[in-house]
């Protein structure tokens, strides 16, 4: 009887990998540079805050390693968990909204029609701003008592003014409003680029067959723009789910902790509490859900490698 | 055939136009480029290890021209009375100067030398982040500053800090608006109760009386400090935000607002830079409590306008935040002893009056003041120093503070919750905060 050698000793295997790599390793120099800049500058420091959330570390003592203690403190964090609450609802503000909004715009200026690089360009200007600049300008639009625009504006309907960042009801509404204007260009330029894609020829098949307008736009527009849709959608959320810019030169977090997203938080806890541990275990478990949140999607959205 | 031969025909075959040489060109591109980065990855950064002779500084802008109108001739005089030495001042961003020089002092590319402010006195000498600086100060050099001042510069014994300027904080007021509105302008408010009368006036005619913004929490000390109160217990080791005299302090920042006898807009943690300012616009009595640097601005934006410097606000005490400026040497320096004849010559009295000269603050060694050459309304405020205080209160979690206070008087402001459980909540969380700093 023979008996067939089981391949229970790892090193054969281990040489056809090293020889495979000695092989192509022309390939494998071109990916390098990409490589070294993700372990060092995305997988490290993600295991570094992995291993970090596990520790006490106030600053300007030495870590000390406390198991799982930061995570159930932060279970009953009120702070974090509204927070977090915040950022939910923050997304949920932008990211349909925004895409809607960005969507008539680019279905605006994807006309045939003169001046219309003026209106992309003037649409896009935002992006290209300070967003430094641009709070400054919405912290002036937002001036809470009569003077400011748009206080004036509901005036002239009849609504007395408004405290739009000092308000907690309207405040995370306003930041919202902010960014909506603020990343309209970009995705704008994202939706326009996917319609630019669609045939012009399933357009006229269309118009020949009678179809209007909206129809075309339900049925041959919109599912031609299905991998444009996921791309903003998921990127919007991952985007929105990270806000802080926002927060940190608007409000500063409130009124009260009204607008404190779990970004701030973290970068209060870490930057302004020193508290790095507990600021590793926050960012640990944004990243979480982040992740989580980005399958579903990918999930529910019909994300297929096809797609690209 | 070689491997570079077998590459060269894969990409052919991919519709890629490529031959031998221009992969070898490439490849060889591809090297240098890959070494110039290697390179300038392991490059160090300036700060961490300049050359023995050169002294890095990190300081923050005080003109509008630091480099030209303050750097410039400093480092130059210095360099011609020491050949050899030279020094490097990197102006940066005020905001976040803290994270900045913490972040660095971790990832050891602090300078040799930063402009530093005296609440980090303990937390970064505890931290190890300080070179001590007695062996460059002999004791009767250090008599010639204010004991007050130096009190706040000393960390168990040793001196970790040296003062270059001071800055009383208090109030301007527009005496055009005091006569508009019926009130002395010879007597500006001293007392709580002179302020809330004030306001009464300015806003009968239409005017704000006062300014307060939530993010300031160096005017909330102003208040807090006149009420009797205190951030912290003697040991910093318990939050006093609930205190009776704090809850007074809350009360009197919700009473304002709810008067609208100041701006709504003050309800906001919001940098204070990026707001309107009322009092510049001619819509204000009493200004917000100012540095003397800042009053100077408005009184150069109202030109025409007669202004004047308020008493330092009182109700039991008076007391306000002062900055109090310092130099100091980080551990991680190779050049403690280069940085500390910086330091040395920082502190020579005509250098720190032309420090002060320029900076808009005073300049705290006594020699220095008398050669010091400053605005009226710069030394009115100078004349303040001494409610200026630096204990306990500013040494312990003093930053830490507005994290918890901010959005308690906020809620205050709105009536979500009532003053006193406002603070309650506001020492509650930093009580609990000390107890995870201390890993309890």
């Amino acid at each position: 009887m023979t008996t067939a050698a089981l391949p229970t000793d790892r090193t054969p295997r281990r040489r056809d990998i090293w020889r495979r790599i000695g092989r192509s390793w022309p390939w494998y120099l071109f990916i390098l540079p990409n490589v070294i800049g993700f372990v060092a500058f995305g997988l490290l420091p993600l295991l570094a805050v992995l291993a970090l959330s596990f520790y006490h570390w106030y600053l300007f003592t030495d870590p000390s390693f406390i198991g799982i203690r930061n995570y159930v403190s932060l279970a009953g964090d009120v702070g974090f968990q509204t927070a977090l609450r915040n950022t939910a609802v923050y997304a949920v503000l932008t990211v349909a909204p925004g895409s809607i909004i960005a969507l008539g715009l680019a279905l605006i200026v994807n006309q045939s029609i003169r001046g219309v690089t003026l209106f992309r360009v003037l649409f896009f200007i935002p992006v290209v701003t300070s967003i430094t600049v641009i709070t400054y300008l919405w912290n002036w639009i937002y001036t809470p008592d009569e003077t400011g625009p748009l206080n004036y504006l509901i005036h002239l309907v009849g609504i007395g003014p408004q405290q739009w960042l000092q308000n907690p009801t309207l405040a995370l509404p306003s930041l919202a409003a902010f960014a909506i204007w603020s990343s309209a260009g970009y995705t704008m330029i994202l939706w326009l680029a996917g319609l630019q894609t669609v045939p012009m020829e399933l357009y006229e098949a269309a118009s020949v067959d009678g179809a209007g307008r909206l129809r075309r736009f339900w049925h041959i527009t919109l599912p031609v723009l299905k991998p444009t849709t996921i791309f903003i959608v998921m990127v919007g959320t991952i985007g929105a789910l990270q806000m802080f810019g926002p927060t940190y030169l608007m409000t500063g977090g409130g009124p009260g902790i009204a607008t404190t997203s779990a970004v701030y938080w973290i970068y209060q806890n870490a930057f302004l509490l020193f508290q790095m541990g507990r600021a590793a275990a926050g960012t640990t478990i944004l990243f979480v859900i982040i992740l989580c949140i980005a399958l579903l999607q990918r999930r529910f959205l019909g994300w297929t490698d096809e797609l690209y | 055939m070689d491997r570079l031969d077998k590459v060269v025909e894969t990409l052919q075959n991919m519709n890629i136009k490529v031959d031998r040489r221009r992969m070898l060109q490439g490849g060889m591109l591809a090297g240098l480029n890959l070494a110039v980065l290697t390179r300038l990855a392991m490059a160090p950064e300036a700060p961490v290890e300049a050359a023995d002779n050169t002294v890095t500084m990190w300081a923050f802008p005080l003109t509008a021209n630091d480099a030209a109108n303050l750097w410039g001739p400093l480092t130059k005089k210095f360099t011609a009375q020491n050949p050899g030495l030279d020094i490097k001042v990197t102006l940066l961003p005020w905001d976040n100067r803290r994270e900045q020089m913490l972040t660095a002092f971790v990832s050891k590319s602090t300078p040799d030398t930063a402009y530093l402010n005296n609440d980090m006195v303990i937390p970064w000498s505890q931290g190890h982040m300080l070179v001590p600086l007695d062996p460059y100060f002999p004791s009767a050099e250090l008599a010639d500053f204010p004991a007050g001042v130096m009190s706040g510069c000393h960390y168990q014994g040793k001196l970790m800090m040296i003062p270059t300027l001071i800055g009383p904080h208090t109030s301007i007021y527009n005496k055009d608006i005091f006569k508009t509105i019926g009130a002395d302008p010879a007597a500006p408010p001293v007392t709580w109760d002179d302020l809330y009368k004030i306001c009464g006036l300015a806003k009968k005619k239409g005017y704000y009386g006062f300014e307060y913004t939530v993010s300031d929490v160096e005017s909330f000390d102003t208040i807090l400090w006149g009420a009797g109160g205190h951030y912290m217990n003697a040991a910093g080791t318990k939050s006093l935000l609930d205190s009776p005299e704090a809850v007074a302090a809350a009360e009197f920042v919700v009473k304002m607002f709810d008067n609208k006898w100041v701006p709504s807009y003050g309800n906001t943690l919001q940098s204070v830079t990026t707001l309107p300012n009322y009092f510049v616009a001619k819509k204000e009595a009493v200004s917000g409590i100012y540095d003397a640097a800042s009053a100077l601005k408005a009184t150069q934006q109202m030109p025409g306008s007669q202004l004047g410097v308020a008493p330092v606000l009182k109700n039991k005490t008076q007391a306000c935040f002062g900055d109090i400026g310092t130099l100091g040497i980080f551990t991680t320096t190779k050049n403690a002893d280069a940085a500390g004849k910086w330091l040395q010559f920082m502190m020579q009295p005509e250098n720190q009056a032309f420090y002060n000269n320029i900076s808009g603050f005073a300049p705290p060694r006594g020699a220095a003041r008398k050669l010091w050459k400053a605005p009226t309304l710069v030394r009115q405020y100078a004349d303040k120093a001494s409610y200026i205080r630096a204990d306990r209160d500013t040494f312990f979690y003093y930053a830490q503070n507005v994290t918890y206070l901010g959005p308690a008087l906020q809620e205050a402001i709105l009536h979500q919750k009532s003053p006193r459980q406002a603070m309650s909540e506001a020492a509650q969380g930093m009580n609990t905060y000390i107890a995870q700093v201390n890993g309890d």
